[in-house]
This record gives structure tokens, sequence and C-alpha cells, in this order.
């Protein structure tokens, strides 16, 4: 016990010796000084200097202290030997006062001009040669007799990997959604990794079930904040289970980044600034549908084939407003269960409804129950589904069923752009299947919080944040933005299957 | 010290309990851990159901569901304080309980589970479909957190709430169990025709039992409601209602323990299986169910029952081998 | 409302009341022969299916020697149902309640088994009873083919147990093991044998209903719970646990009730209605309504 203790005090002592002092690495400026001037700005700041720059020799020397605090650096003075020192990162720089020879990371250097002490009392150094050896860019432009010095941010570089969590449905009704968010983080995850991570650090991706169930979410959620301590969280990718944990990832101050696509979501509704979205929201989506369906198909009365969950029910709230405006009238909704496999009544009643086109609100087994039904019961008109009636989970199970219905989806592999090419190829080679919705937004995302942790220059969630609501990155949903609803993207396609692929009728926008 | 041990393996086990909030931080453990605790109220209901008064429910999630919606719309939509949206809850739950028990004067084993299978489903449809009141499959959200001199409940506090509570139905469920009423049940589940000829009436210590355990299911759900702040229709399908059952047969249906070993296990063993390990995401379930199911198979009598036995026999053993060296002594002497 | 509208939902409703009946079987099998309730029992379906799918569509084996192989396995499984699950749990004690947990757990477990193996969506089954948009048209009325299949093997297979159960020794050991064990040894009659021999029909006849019920299920997790569990059970409660045919009627009677309820009344409460109209007979009728086996006790 007592060895133990001795032990520990001995660790504590070193540490303490060794001093890790920290030493700054390089945060980035600009620094601009006119020769003969007192005025300067360091990243366009202004600032006085109590001696202004002059030309020796062709040289501009300028005050050591000013020019070691703007490049950043921790500046040492030595009265004994006269000696001027600064230390960035890891660069290491001696100057004597009054000699040519300088002395960087223990390589001696001879310098052009020697610093100097001026008559005012005022020590001065050339400023090319401290700004070089720490790695700065100097430009002179002559006409304005300016000097600028530009210091990169280094780039810092962490050895523990960067811990992300993706809640997503794995088990239970949901677990067709599950495989897609996992395929499509986790190929972001491992082709960033293979390429060196993230400044240096590997992304460790963290997947967790929360069965497409709310209550379940919020236990992983916490989890994930809690126990894991991620930056930053991937999903749920239900909108239920995301209205009713966001508030947490709010007070951990730890970004959500969702798949969910109910409109209740937006930043206007939730204030939350840690919560966004990664492909276009129902709001957009449905509205689209809605459009399509009255402006060019001419549409009068639309007959709604429903599901009971909450993806079914919250686009159906949109449809109905979205009619409304149009001043149509929805003449029939017929509802089914998730796992229903007989819409004979149903399919009968719209029939009877006499509508003139079937929007279908429901997943993809379902969707295809009723496309098979359809054909059984030859309703012929125009079939308009929603997203989940725009994937092969569909298509694959109605076959000639589907031929020629209109979806509208967040994502088509069909596309020819070639980012989306080169995502499909490379999730094809990985996971031996065709991407589906939602694979292309948590691919995105990740890519996304990649882009968002280097210009934060930091892991902290908060700056994290901050970041992901300014940064620009261009994906397999074309250019992704954080918008003033928190949506990073609003692209949509309104296809129709051929019995092979989607073909693409519009991509929006 | 050795005839101490017994003293001291509760003791320990006690302050573990008392004193988790103050040794985990971790809002994550404490969360599971309440959601443990109210699980725990809830089975203990139906280790009283079925171990005691032998009427199976395979619907018990519905009166889960119905107290955590009623509490919820009545503090939500008609603005009233929580304590009564918690006994609005219990008294809904018992009374729809009381109605569930009907059946059971005729029907046994199978028949019941079915007819209790079939209410918990329309619970639940109803939930899904009654979308005016329930807010549907989107989820009903804004519950009111309950409040100690304004500022919400932590995690913490409700640890320590359900804890009270539990202390409460344990000491409730203990009184039943040897009172006239208690004794009665067990009349009827051994044999209800005997008990009958012996002048108890069965069919109210079913409806009792019913109404009990219904009641608590209610009260669980209330303050689930309130603790999550949201309510979803999908903690309340059949799959979780057999899980309730599960949790009662593994504790042990024939110990008042039962629903809180039961409780525990059941609900911290799915979390505890999520490991990170890539791929893990889609067998934690399979590997859960297998336990649960070489639990069932060879401990039919539940893991309190086993763990208890377990644990007698080591206060036993360490008792015989203290007068086994006592009476050495004296042979030395 | 035309007439044509109404045989439609008719044959609809039969169809997917049919199916209901074939899963009730597999109740029926195990509760004539051991008094026992397997909650896995729609888990056969599934994971007949599912085998059907590796056989025919990945290994492709012809269709018979799929078929026969997948329903092998199955009856195996049945035997290992009863020497892995019910065997060890009358050993150590336990009783009927321990067996409907230890199954519900089953139901979980091979839930996740596929999940694991097949992934959690939904397979097109083989067009093995013609494609599935290919309709029989009659008048102006039409059916897809694969309900005529249906139809087809729910008969004989009513007619085989029928046969089974009422005209052979089988039915008779089956009968007497199920009222008294005792009393079924005394009289010679090998109880072992009996048990398995349940074990393994029941689970066989699930597993036939199971492929035969993939062209409108699909190769899905959505044969091995939900639903058409319940509805199983259902039509088995309405053919008193005992009469198959009852069972088959009652499966019916309950696909009926379904479409009719959403063609009426609402589509949105059609479960509801359906799960009441189970309570109401329960409580009512609880020795089932369409069970001709045994009158009064």
């Amino acid at each position: 016990m007592k060895k133990a203790l001795v032990m520990l005090m001995v660790v504590a002592l070193f540490a303490g010796v060794l001093g890790f002092t920290p030493v700054r690495a390089a945060e980035g400026a600009i620094v601009q000084i006119t020769i003969g001037s007192t005025k300067a700005t360091i990243n366009s700041k202004a600032v006085v200097l109590d001696q202004p720059p002059l030309i020796e020799s062709g040289r501009t020397l300028v005050p050591f202290r000013f020019i070691g605090e703007a490049i950043g650096a921790q500046i040492g003075w030595n009265p004994a030997k006269k000696s001027v020192s600064y230390v960035l990162g890891n660069k290491n720089i001696v100057l004597t006062i009054g000699s040519v020879t300088a002395i960087v990371n223990g390589v001696k250097t001879t310098l052009d001009v020697a610093p100097k002490i001026l008559p005012t009392g005022r020590t001065v150094v050339p400023i090319r040669f401290i700004s070089e050896s720490i790695g700065a860019k100097v430009d002179w432009n002559a006409t304005t007799r300016m000097v600028t010095v530009t210091v990169a941010a280094a780039k810092p570089s962490w050895s523990t990997p960067i811990k992300i969590v993706l809640s997503a449905p794995f088990t239970g009704s949901g677990s067709i959604l599950g495989t897609y968010c996992k395929g499509g983080a986790q190929l972001a995850v491992d082709e960033i990794n293979a390429a060196g991570g993230v400044n240096g650090a590997k992304l460790d991706l963290i997947t967790y079930d929360d069965q497409a169930n709310a209550s379940t979410a919020a236990t992983v959620v916490r989890r994930a904040l809690d126990s894991d301590k991620a930056v930053a969280i991937f999903g749920p990718n239900m909108s239920a289970a995301v209205l009713g944990v966001h508030a947490l990832a709010q007070q951990a101050k730890v970004p959500m980044l969702v798949g969910a696509t109910s409109p209740s979501l937006r930043y206007d509704t939730t204030h939350n600034d840690y919560l966004f979205r990664l492909r276009a929201d129902d709001g957009v989506k449905v509205a689209q549908q809605v459009k399509y369906i009255v402006e060019i198909l001419k549409a009068k009365k639309p007959g709604i084939i429903l599901g009971s969950d909450d993806y079914c029910t919250s686009a159906l709230a949109v449809a109905k407003q979205a009619f409304e405006k149009y001043g149509i009238k929805i003449v029939d909704i017929e509802s089914m269960k998730e796992g229903d496999k007989d819409v004979t009544a149903q399919v009968t009643k719209l029939k009877n409804a006499g509508i003139d086109v079937l929007v279908g609100l429901t997943h993809e087994p379902e969707a295809a129950v009723v496309m098979l039904k359809v054909r059984q019961l030859k309703l012929a008109v125009p079939i308009v589904g929603f997203s989940a009636w725009g994937v092969p989970a569909f298509t694959d199970l109605a076959g000639d069923a589907a031929i020629g219905v209109i979806s509208v989806q967040g994502f088509n592999p069909a596309d020819t752009d070639p980012t989306v090419k080169k995502f499909v190829d490379a999730y094809k080679a990985k996971w031996g299947m065709e991407p589906s919705d939602p694979a292309q937004c948590y691919y995105d995302g990740v890519y996304l919080l990649k882009k968002a942790i280097e210009t934060a220059g930091s892991t902290d969630p908060v700056k994290i944040d901050e970041a992901l609501k300014t940064v620009e990155y261009t994906g397999v949903q074309g250019l992704m933005k954080c918008d003033a609803l928190h949506n990073f993207t609003n692209i949509c396609y309104i296809s129709q299957f051929n019995g092979k692929t989607w073909k693409v009728i519009s991509k929006i926008p | 010290m050795r005839r101490n041990l017994k003293r001291i393996v509760y003791g320990a086990f006690f302050a573990l309990v008392l004193l988790l909030p103050l040794l985990s931080r971790n809002e994550y453990v404490l969360f599971v851990m309440n959601k443990a605790l109210l699980n725990i109220i809830v089975v203990s209901g139906l280790v009283f159901l079925t171990g005691f008064a032998g009427q199976i429910s395979l619907g018990q999630v519905g009166f889960v569901a119905i107290g955590a919606y009623t509490s919820a719309l009545v503090t939500t939509r008609l603005g009233m304080p929580i304590p009564i949206g918690i006994v609005a809850a219990i008294a809904l739950s018992a009374i729809v309980g009381l109605l569930v028990a009907i059946p059971s004067f005729k029907l046994k084993a199978f028949f019941l589970s079915l007819v209790t299978i079939a209410f918990g489903q329309i619970i639940y449809l109803l939930i899904v479909n009654l979308t005016a009141v329930t807010g549907g499959s989107q989820g009903l959200f804004n519950i009111p957190p309950m409040k100690l001199g304004g500022t919400p409940f932590t995690n913490t506090l409700y640890y320590y709430l359900f804890l009270v509570l539990i202390a409460l139905v344990g000491v409730l469920m203990y009184r039943l169990k040897y009172s006239y009423i208690g004794r009665q049940m067990f009349a009827v589940n051994d044999d209800d025709v005997a008990a009958e000829a012996c002048a108890i009436n069965s069919k109210k210590t079913k409806v009792f039992a019913f109404a009990l355990s219904a009641g608590l299911a209610g009260l669980s759900g209330a303050l689930t409601a309130h603790m999550v702040g949201f309510l979803t229709p999908d903690p309340f399908t059949f799959f979780d209602s057999a899980n309730f059952v599960a949790m009662a047969v593994v504790g042990g249906l024939r110990q008042l323990s039962g629903g809180i070993v039961g409780g525990l296990v059941l609900t911290w063993l799915p979390e505890l299986l999520r490991l990170n390990i890539s791929g893990f995401e889609n067998y934690y379930l399979l590997v859960n169910s297998v336990i649960v199911m070489l639990v069932i198979v060879f401990l039919p009598s539940g893991l309190g029952a086993s763990l208890f036995k377990g644990l007698s026999r080591l206060w036993r053993e360490k008792q015989g081998a203290v007068t086994l060296r006592n009476s050495r002594s004296k042979e030395g002497e | 409302m035309v007439l044509s509208d109404l045989l439609q939902n008719i044959i609809g409703g039969v169809t997917v009341g049919a199916t209901y009946g074939l899963i009730g079987l597999g109740v029926v099998f195990l509760w004539q022969s051991i008094e026992r309730i397997n909650f896995a029992n729609i888990s056969s379906a599934m994971l007949a299916a599912y085998l059907f799918y590796t056989f025919y569509t990945q290994l492709h084996l012809g269709f018979l020697v799929a078929f026969v192989v997948s329903i092998a396995i199955i009856a195996a499984y049945g035997l290992a149902l009863r020497h892995l699950v019910l065997e060890p749990i009358n050993r150590h004690g336990g009783d009927k309640l321990e067996f409907v947990v230890a199954t519900l757990m089953l139901c979980t477990f091979w839930l996740s088994v596929v999940k694991v193996l097949y992934g959690g969506i939904a397979k097109p089954f083989p067009p093995v009873f013609g494609e599935a948009t290919s309709f029989v048209q009659i008048g102006s009325i039409s059916i897809p083919s694969v309900y005529f299949w249906i139809f087809f093997v729910v008969l004989v297979l009513v007619l085989v147990l029928y046969v089974l159960l009422q005209r052979t020794m089988i039915g008779k050991m089956f009968r007497a093991t199920a009222q008294n064990k005792e009393m079924a040894s005394l009289v010679g009659i090998n109880v072992g044998m009996t048990t398995s021999l349940a074990f393994m029909l029941s689970t066989s006849i699930v597993g036939i209903a199971g492929i035969l019920l993939a062209p409108i299920y699909f190769v899905s997790l959505d044969l091995g719970g939900g639903p058409i569990g319940v509805k199983g059970f259902a039509a088995a409660v309405m053919g008193g646990l005992i009469d198959p045919l009852g069972t088959i009627l009652g499966g019916l009677s309950i696909g009926l009730i379904e479409n009719f309820s959403t063609l009426f009344i609402s589509s949105a409460y059609k479960d509801v209605i359906s799960f009441v109209v189970l309570v109401v007979v329960l409580v009512w009728k609880p020795r089932g309504i369409f069970n001709w086996t045994t009158k009064g006790d």
C-alpha cells in the first residue's frame, strides 16, 4: 500500500519536473507593417508600434517583442548573454545582439544583419529571418513599402481516436434502414481513416441499435453523451426519436446530425443550435411530390394509402397542407399497418372513391403489397410514392408491379453525377449491395464532420458545432451548407421506375 | 467476523443501492438504473399476479401505457399538477385491470393469456390511431418533469423517489402475502374449485390481483412519462409485455424479490451487451435472448431464488466452519 | 359497392384467413398431444421460408429437393425443441409458464438469428407458385395464381390431418396422451414417441405454411413474429385448440372480419375490431365456436 503511494508520488513528481510545459502551436496570423510607420495590423486589427520598422542593408528590422507576439511565439530574453529567443511549435530560434550568428533548433546559421539595440533603447531583429525560420511566408511590396508576414495555422494532431456515435435501428421493424445508415457512415469513416484520419487522428464509429424506438434512443443517446463522450452523434434516424432526445444533445452541447425528415425538426421549431439535418426534409419532398401531382399530372382527386408509423404520418401532415394550398381535397385516405399483407379492402375503397392518382405514404414492403394489389385489382391511375417507394427494398419485392411508379427520392444511385457514381461504386465494393436512401446522407455527414473538425482545429464539440454552421462541403448530395433551418441540403429527385432503374424526371434544386 | 458475513453482504448491498448516485456521476448509468427501478414496479405487480394469484398476463404493457398516457394528458392537456396525474393514472389502470379480470373467472392459462395479448394490442392500436388525443405514432412531447421547489428533478432525485416507492410496494406485498387475502390467493392458485368449496371467493381475489398489478403498472407508466418527458407508442408492443413476463420468470415468481432481481437483471443485460465491437449491434439481442432462455430452462424457479439459496448456503457453510473450529479448539484443550 | 368488389374481398379475406388457419394448425397439434403452447410457433414459418430460399434461390436445388430438405430440417428442429427446451424445463421443475416464456424468448432469438444471417431487408420469393403479377381472370374478378396453391395445400393438409387424428391409431395416441400421460403409458402408448411426433408435426405444418405464405409475406422477418402469430393463435382458439377444421374456419372468419371491417367501418381500426371479436369469442365460448370434436367436457 505504502509502496504504491510512493510510486505514485514519484511518477507525479517526474511528470511535474519534466514539466509538460505547454508549447504553443501556431494559430495562424497575418502581420502587416510599413517601413517608417508605427502603424501595423495583426489579422487586420490595427496596432501601434513603439518603434517604426527600419531598413538596414536591405533587411527590415522590427522590435523583437512585437514580431514574437504578432506571430504568437513565446519570447525569451537573456540579459546576461544578451540573447533573444523565440519558441513556436517545434521551432526554437536564438539570436544574440550584435552577432550575425543565430541558432535555429540547435543549428548555427549566419544572418545578413545582426540584431541590435537602437539609440532609443529598443532591440530590433530582422523580420524575414525570424519569420522564415518559424515557417511563415514573407512578402515585400516595394511600392507601398509594406511587409506582410503570413503564419499558417499548424495542423493540430490528436493521438486519441475521435469518437462518434451512430444511433440507428438494427432490430425490429425498422432494421432495413439501420443497414444503410451504418453502411454510409462506416464507408466514410473507413475512407477517412485509410487516408490518414482527421488531422492524424482516426475516427472511431460506435454503433448502437435504437430499435427505431424513441425510448430506446433516449437511452442510447445518453450513453453516447455520458459514457462514450462522443464529439458528435449521428441519428437517430426516426423523427419521433429525435424530437424526444435532441434536447439532451443541446444540454450536453454536442452536435447531433440526423437523417430524420419530419418538418418539426427544423430550427425555427426546435431552436436547438446543436441539431442538424443531413437530407431533404418531408416539407421539401412531400411538397415536390404534391407539386408534381397537381402541376404535371393535373390530378384533382388524390387518394392516399397510409402506413401507421411516424415516418408515414408526418408525411401525411405535410401532404394535407400541400394539397390544401392548391385547393384540392384528398378524396380518400386508407390506412394499413406495418406488416399487413392484404390490402384488398383498402384498394377496393380507393378505387370506388374514384381517385385519379394514388399517393403512397408507406414503408417499402407495404408499398410492394399495395402495388401487387393495385395491379391485381386494376386500379389504373398514376402512382406517386414517397421516398420508401423509390428504393430497391420496394422494387425487388414488387417486381413488375413496380413498373411505372413515380417516386420522390432523396437519393438516386442511377444519377450520373461523378460524386454519386464514385460513392455508389465504393459502397458496392465494400458492402456488395447498392446503396439506398439514407446511406448517402450519413456518408456526407461524416465528411461534413471531418471538415468541421478541421475548420474548428479542435475536437471540442462546441467548436465543431460552430464550424458545422459555416462549413461548405460538396458531397453525394451536392453542395451541403447549413441553412437557416439547420438543413444541409434540400436535394430530391422525382423519378420513374422502368423495371430496372429509376429514371430521373427532375432533380431538385 | 465470519458470523457477520451475512450482515456485511447485505449491508454492502444496501449501501451500494443508497449511494449509487454519489458513486456514479454518469447520467446514462443513472437513467438505465431508473428504468430498471420502474420496470421493477411493473414486474413486482406481475409476480403478485402470476406467482401468487396464478393469473397470467401477456398484455401488462397495456396498463403501463394507460398509466403513462393518462398522467401525460392530465398534466399537459388539463394542466393539472403531476401528483393528480399519477393518481389518475393508477386509478384508471386499476379500473381497466378490474375489467380485464372478468374473463379470468372462466378462462385459464393459455386462453387468459390470449385475452391479455388482445388487450395489449387493442391499447397499442388505440394509441396509434387516436391521433387527436395521444399524438399517434408521432408521439406526445413536453410532458412536464417532476419538480422540487421549482427546479426539475435530476436523475438522482428520481432514483431516490423510485427507491422509496419500491420500498413501499415491497412492504405492501409482504403484508398482503401473509394476510388473509394472500392466503386465499394461494388457495385459489392451487385449486380454485377446492378454494370455492372452502367459501373463498375466487373471483374477488382474482379481481384484486389484476387491479393491483394493473395499478402498479400504471404507476410505473406515469413515472416513466414524467421522467423521460415524451411518449411514443414504440415501447408498448407485445414484445415489451413478453419482456415483462420474462423478467418476472427470470427473477422468480414465488418470492417478492423476484421482481427486483428480474427487473434489474433484464434491464441491464441488453445495455451491458452493447459492446463496442463493430457489427455487434446486430448480435446483442440474440445473446440476450439466449441468456434468458438458458436461465429459464435451467433455473425455472428464477435467479432470485437461486441467488438466495446460494447466499444462505454461504452463511450456513461459514457458520458450520466456525462451529467446527470451536469444537476442534476444545479438543485441543 | 358492386358484387364483384364483394367477391374480390371475400377471396382476399379467405386466402389470408386460410394462412392464419395453417399457422393455427401448428398450435392445435402441440396442444392436442402435450397441452403446451409454443409461442415460437410462428418462427417455424419464417425458418422454413428462409431455408427454402437458401436451397432454391441461393444453392439452386430443385423445387422438390429444396422443399423436402427444408421441411425435414424444420421437423428435426421440432424434435430439438422437445429435447432442448421442453424436457430440460420439466427436469428442472419448470411448468407451462416457463415453457411459454422460454418459447417467447425463442421467438426473439430466431428473429435475431435470421436478421444476422440474412439482413433485415425482405427478399422476393422465387416464383415457384407463379409470378407475383400473374393473375387468373374469372369474369371481373382477378385472382393471383399463388392463391390457388394456398387453397389446394390447405385442403390437402386438413384432410390428411383429419384422417390422421380421427381415423388412425396415432390420433388416438395423441388424445390419450393429452388426457392422461400415466394412463396412456399404462395402456401401452409410447408417450415419448407421441410427444416427439407432435413436436415434429407441429413445426412441419407451420413450416409448410411458411413456404406457402412467402409469396404473399415475402421472405421477411414479418413471417417470424408480429400479427400473423397472434392471429394463428386466434384461429386455433376458434377451433377450441383441438379441431383442425374448426381452426381453418376460425382463420377464415378472422380474415373475412378484417376485410369487411376495412370495407365497411375503417381501415385504421380493422385490427382493433378483430381483437375485440377474439376477446368476445373467448369470453362467450371459451371452447371455441368451430369446435365439433368434443361436446361438453
